[in-house]
């Protein structure tokens, strides 16, 4: 089957990033990467995109800000009537180049915050960060950019989701992603010093629950429950190359940020292909599109429209089966394995976290 | 609920489109896309900052007749759009 369009593309831009986050959904190892894209071809893969049906573009990475070209990049996405959102660590941005962004077309920020508390900030980003972030957030705020408040839950921000809250409409974000952590890429590297325990998990969510009535019209407060503490798995990318098309630094499009993690799997680049041919006929994005490769429980299930069997990335990292029912479910029959995490989660002193670092070749 | 004073119109972060696909109008903020049926859009045209919800409701009305359905849909529609913070001029 073909999914008839994308309607977001996220262009990673690069893999470069002054942070060093312990939760970095990265990759840890990236056999064969090739060189950054070059600017001509990522105007025309956004124009590609445009013509594909896409509406929305996310301009992340690594730390999209350090690509010299990123001016012109929002300049064409504007020009190709996509909505372009930037989603940066605001690490380095000066207030002039912010101004300048948005006056290229930039329609929205996505700014990431580790912890509302400086040193914690510090332990998960590996460097000093929070007190520009609040600076970037501010001048967000004259320049009139739609705010994003993205903060990644874990274990040591878990009981702070009412002062990040306070701290997002300080800052006057239109909208605060509570997002726990997925535990992919470098969070699984350090999945027993992030996860958090069940009663964490619940008393956050219902201080997200309040802050989501409380705001309504104001600030919309978005609560990700992390899928190691839900029966059923998360909706992954809304399904597998259904909605959401992602370009690597290299130029290997994508159906999601880890599929080039999964062995067997052949994935083309941008460079040599066009964007069109890749999203109809490449056998990566069609080899989990639908339901004709879905094992039970997962095929007889009344579920799958709704979750789509899970996330392929993680069957494939906790099982060595990108095809099997996604273990965060309930009814795999692997699921002790997510249960056991899951039992033993917070129980533990955190540890030392292992830092992100550039995906290496091996 | 929307006040019938209220002089609404579309946030700054949201931009409304026509999508290359359909050919129909979208309304598209971060993170997310709306497509809007022909009444949706006929309501956001409207939707000036200058014009008021009961201005807005008659003039659909005097298109398509049945004042107290338009109405409700102009209303219902535009709170929604309130809800996810998509308008501005709602405070009367």
């Amino acid at each position: 089957m073909t999914a008839e369009r994308p309607y977001t593309l996220v262009a990673e831009l690069t893999y470069r990033c002054p942070l060093r986050c312990a939760y970095c959904s990265n990759p840890v190892h990236l056999p064969g990467r090739k060189p950054e894209l070059d600017t001509a071809t990522w105007r025309r893969v956004l124009r590609e995109a445009a013509q594909l049906g896409v509406v929305q573009v996310n301009f992340s990475g690594g730390e999209p800000l350090l690509r010299d070209d990123l001016e012109e990049l929002v300049a064409e996405a504007h020009a190709d009537e996509l909505y372009t959102t930037l989603i940066t660590s605001g690490v380095p941005l000066e207030r002039e180049r912010l101004a300048a962004l948005a006056a290229r077309g930039l329609d929205a920020l996505q700014l990431s915050f580790q912890d509302d508390r400086a040193a914690e900030a510090r332990r998960m980003a590996g460097v000093e960060a929070l007190a520009q972030k609040l600076r970037v957030a501010e001048w967000a705020r004259e320049l009139e950019l739609p705010l994003t408040l993205n903060a990644v839950l874990q274990r040591q921000n878990i009981a702070r989701v009412p002062e990040i809250v306070a701290l997002a409409e300080r800052l006057g974000a239109e909208r605060l992603e509570l997002a726990n952590t997925t535990y992919l890429g470098w969070a699984l590297v350090n999945r027993e010093r992030l996860l958090p325990g069940v009663d964490a998990i619940e008393g956050a969510r219902a201080a997200a629950r309040e802050a989501a009535e409380r705001l309504r019209g104001r600030m919309e407060v978005l609560f990700v429950l992390p899928d190691y503490h839900t029966d059923f798995p998360r909706p992954c990318m809304g399904g597998w190359a259904r909605t959401i098309v992602l370009v690597a630094p290299d130029g290997v499009a994508l159906p999601c940020h880890q599929a080039r993690a999964i062995a067997g799997l052949e994935f083309e680049s941008v460079r040599d292909t066009p964007l069109a041919r890749i999203w109809r006929e490449s056998a990566g994005f069609r080899a989990f599109r639908g339901e004709a490769w879905m094992q039970e429980p997962c095929r007889s299930c009344e579920r799958r429209q709704l979750d789509f069997g899970g996330c392929r990335c993680q069957a494939f990292a906790l099982l060595g089966d990108a095809a099997a029912t996604d273990p965060a479910c309930r009814l795999s029959p692997k699921h002790a394995i997510v249960a056991a995490a899951r039992a033993n989660a917070g129980r533990e002193p955190a540890g030392e976290l292992v830092y992100r670092r550039a995906p290496t070749p091996d | 609920m929307i006040a019938l004073a209220a002089r609404p119109r579309l946030a700054p972060k949201a931009r409304l489109r026509v999508d290359r696909i359909t050919g129909r109008k979208l309304l598209v903020y971060p993170e997310r896309g709306l497509a809007l049926n022909e009444t949706g859009a006929e309501i956001l045209d409207l939707c000036d900052g200058e014009r008021c919800v009961g201005e807005i409701i008659d003039a659909l009305a005097a298109r398509h007749g049945a004042h107290e359905r338009i109405a409700d849909e102009v209303r219902g529609f535009l709170q929604e759009l309130a809800d996810r913070n998509l308008l501005r001029g709602l405070e009367p």
